[in-house]
Formats: structure tokens, sequence, C-alpha cells
């Protein structure tokens, strides 16, 4: 009797338990990959978007600085496909600077003297990202008593096509630190 | 519950317990000395503890799994799928908050910008009503509102003196909280020396 028990003892499993047991594990194991990698793709996702908006911030600001101390501002547009349009503005000490977009979305900004780069920086925009340039005096009332230029950033959403875009305006005035140190020296 | 480990069972089919840390090591030792001519000894107290008090997992009568264990699983999976909408939806709502934040910082600078580009005369509290959102930000953010005020502050103090103006441009947009989010810029308008 005992020994029909100890026969009748179960070692390991049946074919049917692991069939169940198998694709369970493989749903489980599965499952948490997945989640995992769409944590990760969350966090890759926030860091690129934290970044985005970071980079977006400082160009506003280097660009309202630029534009403040600029005596003047132009557009060069070139003709031809695919070329991108740049954008000058004309600083004190015989300094230039210049903005334009290249192949990366990335805002390139370069300070010149001449032919001497003093600086140069880059700004990563989103990617497909397009920049238009406007200079002059928006018609608004009451009518404005300088120029202003602005930075237009269009970029599509997570689409990936501007059927669904973002438009992002920067506007400066022109020459208000000249009329600060003015103002300044009117003071004094 | 006890479990048994027999000599007269086939050699093929003998399997010692393995060896390991903590009470696995223990039954390993146990194993070793117990008696040479049965190698029959308890267990049950060590499995006990192993199992938390539910059956052992070399129980003959074990078939399939307990209730209580495709519940712990199962919530288990259900607690992580749970913390992953939770983490998915905080980054939508933090990436929402970032872009509507970054609109209104660039429409209130935006309009400082401009108001920087208007006459110390035209900055009266009618032409600064004027100023309202553009379409770009009430495209982001619908509710969103524009306010530019005008603050004049005669004699208060030596710079009032000069006839500085304060203007202070927000923009407002409803919270689901209730309480709405607010972005402001002050700046100063002083008049030229032709104008004093």
């Amino acid at each position: 009797m005992k020994s029909a028990q100890s026969h009748r003892a179960r070692r390991g499993y049946t074919l049917v338990e692991l069939m169940m047991v198998i694709p369970l594990m493989s749903l489980t194991i599965g499952g948490a990959a997945v989640l995992l990698h769409g944590a990760w793709r969350v966090e890759q996702v926030m860091r690129y978007h934290d970044e985005t908006i970071n980079h977006i911030t400082q160009l506003a600001d280097q660009f309202r600085r630029d534009v403040h101390a600029a005596n003047s501002a132009s557009i060069d547009k070139p003709s031809g496909e695919g070329k991108l349009p740049s954008f000058f503005l004309s600083l004190n000490d015989g300094r230039q600077a210049q903005y334009q977009l290249d192949n990366f979305f990335c805002v390139e900004r370069t300070m010149r003297r001449g032919d001497v780069v003093l600086a140069h920086e880059s700004f990563a925009l989103p990617p497909k990202s397009a920049i238009t340039f406007e200079v002059g005096r928006p018609n608004t009332q009451p009518t404005l008593s300088k120029d202003q230029a602005s930075l237009i950033i269009s970029y599509p959403l997570a689409g990936g096509d501007f059927s669904s875009s973002r438009e992002l305006r920067i506007d400066a005035t022109l020459g208000t630190t000249r009329d600060e140190a003015r103002l300044q020296e009117g003071h004094k | 519950m006890i479990s048994s480990y027999r000599t007269d069972m086939p050699k093929y089919k003998r399997r010692p317990p393995a060896s390991g840390q903590g009470a696995q090591h223990m039954l390993a030792r146990l194993w070793s000395k117990s008696d040479a001519s049965t190698r029959r000894f308890r267990v049950s107290s060590f499995e006990s503890v192993l199992n938390f008090g539910f059956r052992s997992s070399n129980s003959p009568n074990r078939r399939g799994l307990a209730i209580i264990e495709v519940v712990a699983a199962l919530s288990l999976v259900g607690a992580g799928l749970l913390m992953t909408a939770q983490i998915l939806v905080a980054c939508a709502q933090h990436r929402l908050a970032s872009d509507q934040l970054l609109a209104a910082q660039l429409e209130v600078a935006n309009a400082q910008e401009r108001i920087a580009a208007m006459r110390y005369s035209d900055l009266t509290p009618d032409n600064l009503e004027r100023i309202c959102a553009s379409e770009r930000l009430t495209a982001g953010l619908p509710d969103a509102q524009l306010h530019v005020s005008l603050k004049d502050a005669p004699g208060q103090n030596s710079a009032s003196k000069s006839g500085q103006k304060q203007i202070r441009a927000e923009v407002t947009w409803p919270a689901e909280d209730g309480e709405p989010h607010r972005v402001g810029l002050t700046s100063w308008k002083f008049p030229d020396e032709a104008q004093r």
C-alpha cells in the first residue's frame, strides 16, 4: 500500500500544467517588459520635452537681448530650393549677430566682428520645426514708435505632421538698450 | 503536513533537497545527518516556514493554484499597471502644464515688448486695454485672458517724481483646482527728456 502511494507521489509537472504555466509566465514577463519599456519611453519623452522648453526659453532670452542691443535688423532670404533664411542684427562695435536654422532643427546664433567669429551657440528645437523672421513696425493702434523683430517657431505636435502644430512667437523691440543708456545719462 | 523521502524509491527519483542559504540550507544539512537506513525525516516545520503556512509545492495533493495565490499575483500585476497609468497621466499633465506656462510667459513678454515700443504719452488705460491675447495663445489656452493695467504712483517716492508709469501684464487661465493660473510681468516706463 505504501509502495503504491509512493509511486503515486507527485514528482514534477504534467504537460498540461506546463502548457498553462509557461504562457502565463510569458505573459507576465512580457507585460512587465512592456511596462518597463513604457516607463523608459515616458522618461525619455519627458526629458526631451523639458530640454526643448529650456532651449526655447534660452533662445527667447538671447534673441531679445540681441534685438534690444541692436541698431538695425535685416532678413536675408536666399532664392532657391531648400535654402533657409538668415536674420542679421547690427550691434555696437561693429559686431553682427546672425540667426539661422540648420538642417538638424537647431537655431544657430553666430556673433561676428568682420570675419572673426566671436561666439557660436546652438538651440535645439523640436524635430521638423520651421522658423520665420519678421522685422518692422506692426500695424497696431496706437502706432508703435520703434521697430520690432519677431522670431516665429512652428513645430508639429505628437502626430509629426503640421495638421496639428504649435506656433510660438518671440517679439522684441529694437534699440531699447541704447534708449535706456541714454536715459541713464540724462539722469546723471 | 508530513513529507517523506524514502530509500525504497527508484534511484533516479531520489533527489536531495537543494542546498542554499537559510532554511533551504538547513534542510540540506538535515538530509545529510538523517538516518541513512531509512532517509526519512520530517520537514513540515521548515516547509511551513518557507511557504508561510500554505501548502507545500512538494505535496502530492497539490493541483493548480490556490485562490489566494492568484489574488496576490493579480494584485501585484494590477498595482503595477495602476502605478504605470498614474505615471503616464502625471507626465501628460506635467507636459501640458509646461507647454501652457511657456505660451503664457511668451505672451506676457511679447505684450511688454509692445509696451516698450509705445510712446510714453500713448501709455493710457484706454490704449492698454486694446492689447488683448493673441490667437496663438488662445489656440493653446482657450480660456486665457491677457490683462494689461497701468498704475501711476505720483509722489510716493523719489523715483515716481520723475513721472514713471508702472505697467503690469498678466495672463490668467482657469485651473482644475479652481484657483486660476497667473503669469505676470511688471515694467516701468519713464518719460523722455523732451517730455518732462
